[in-house]
């Protein structure tokens, strides 16, 4: 292995396996195999919302396709950016523990919870209020009046807040992830700062990263729906 | 070396992949962005859907493949299960859209496939 237990530093907290497991792989594989079946309810759950967008956009063709020029193709292509770096990281994270490079492991966990948050900045801070502000909402808050005074191309469309709720929903929804994807990574860090993870054992990292990237994967197909062909 | 045997089984003894292909995977995800929207400002009529849908299944593939690492993943269960839920999701979808996309090619009042032969309904008919 060119992992040798030499290079394990001796601050880490060795690991021991837990009682009801044979070996320490045994530990691994059962972790993430119960994960890959959680992150299918997520797949189903999401899914759905996936089924709702389009259905109604087979009904509402000309309302999802003047509706989706509301929002901002620049903010949402960067966010799309910040993610893909932050699941970058969050994978080089993993990578470092396997190879005991604690220091890069610990820089990345930050570097991932960084991109997180900004990702969050850019959405609830530049996307979100001018959406507020135009009236450009779900259900019974869109404001007809000061959405079409804002885009006067949303004169005359059929069900624009049908549009607006999917929007606010599946991406409320996925940001929501964010936000508990933010607060894992953070005990992650700490967890870290008392030498639990290296080599030998990095489950924890290597789960929360599933998550992660499972969170990219969403994002991936909820940027081109919504902001680029609506 | 009997301390280094008890660590033996209590320890993950992984080989990482080399960083150039986490890199390369990251740039070709930042690429496939910029193509992505690049193409979203050319019109291919009814086809901008799929274009887009088809460089988002590019951009998933190489995520589940090598960030997840599901390609080089010790325990192919992982993928197996992964597949059922997509299986399951496209159960979720496929008929949805079938429903979707025909609907207008059914006759409202006999759910049949049009044109078939019209009928005069029965003056009756409207007072129900």
């Amino acid at each position: 292995m060119s992992t040798p237990s030499a290079s394990i530093p001796s601050t880490v907290k060795r690991h021991v396996v837990g009682h009801h497991f044979n070996n320490a792989e045994q530990e691994f594989s059962s972790a993430k195999l119960g994960f890959w079946i959680f992150l299918c309810t997520e797949l189903l759950m999401f899914g759905g919302l996936f089924v709702a967008f389009i259905y109604f956009r087979t009904f509402l063709a000309e309302t999802f396709l003047q509706a989706h020029r509301t929002l901002s193709v620049p903010l949402g292509t960067l966010n799309t950016v910040v993610l893909i770096t932050s699941s970058f990281t969050m994978a080089m994270a993993i990578r470092s523990a396997m190879v005991n490079k604690l220091g890069a492991m610990k820089a990345y966990l930050w570097a991932t919870l960084l991109l997180a948050g900004a990702f969050m900045v850019i959405k609830l801070g530049f996307e979100w209020p001018p959406k507020f502000e135009h009236g450009t909402l779900p259900a019974k808050f869109f404001n007809a009046e000061h959405a079409i005074a804002s885009y006067p191309f949303l004169e005359g469309l059929a069900s624009p807040e049908i549009f607006y709720g999917l929007y606010f929903v599946m991406t409320g929804l996925h940001g929501l992830h964010i936000v508990i994807g933010m607060g894992i990574i953070f005990w992650l860090i700490l967890r870290a700062n008392k030498g639990e993870f290296y080599s030998g054992f990095y489950t924890p990292i290597e789960i929360t990263g599933l998550y992660w990237h499972f969170v990219d994967l969403i994002w991936i197909f909820l940027f081109p729906l919504f902001y680029l062909v609506g | 070396m009997a301390h280094n045997e008890s660590h033996a089984s209590q320890e993950l003894h992984h080989e990482p992949l080399p960083v150039k292909v986490y890199v390369g995977v990251f740039v070709a995800l930042l690429v496939l962005t910029a193509v992505t929207v690049w193409v979203a400002g050319i019109d291919f009529g009814p086809f901008n859907m799929v274009v887009a849908m088809l460089v988002a299944f590019t951009k998933a593939s190489l995520v589940v493949l090598y960030f997840m690492n599901l390609k080089h993943d010790h325990d192919r269960m992982n993928g197996v299960i992964f597949l059922i839920g997509l299986f399951f999701l496209v159960v979720f979808i496929g008929p949805t859209m079938w429903d979707a996309f025909t609907r207008g090619s059914l006759d409202p009042d006999r759910g049949m496939t049009r044109p078939p032969v019209t009928l005069q309904a029965p003056a009756s008919a409207g007072q129900h």
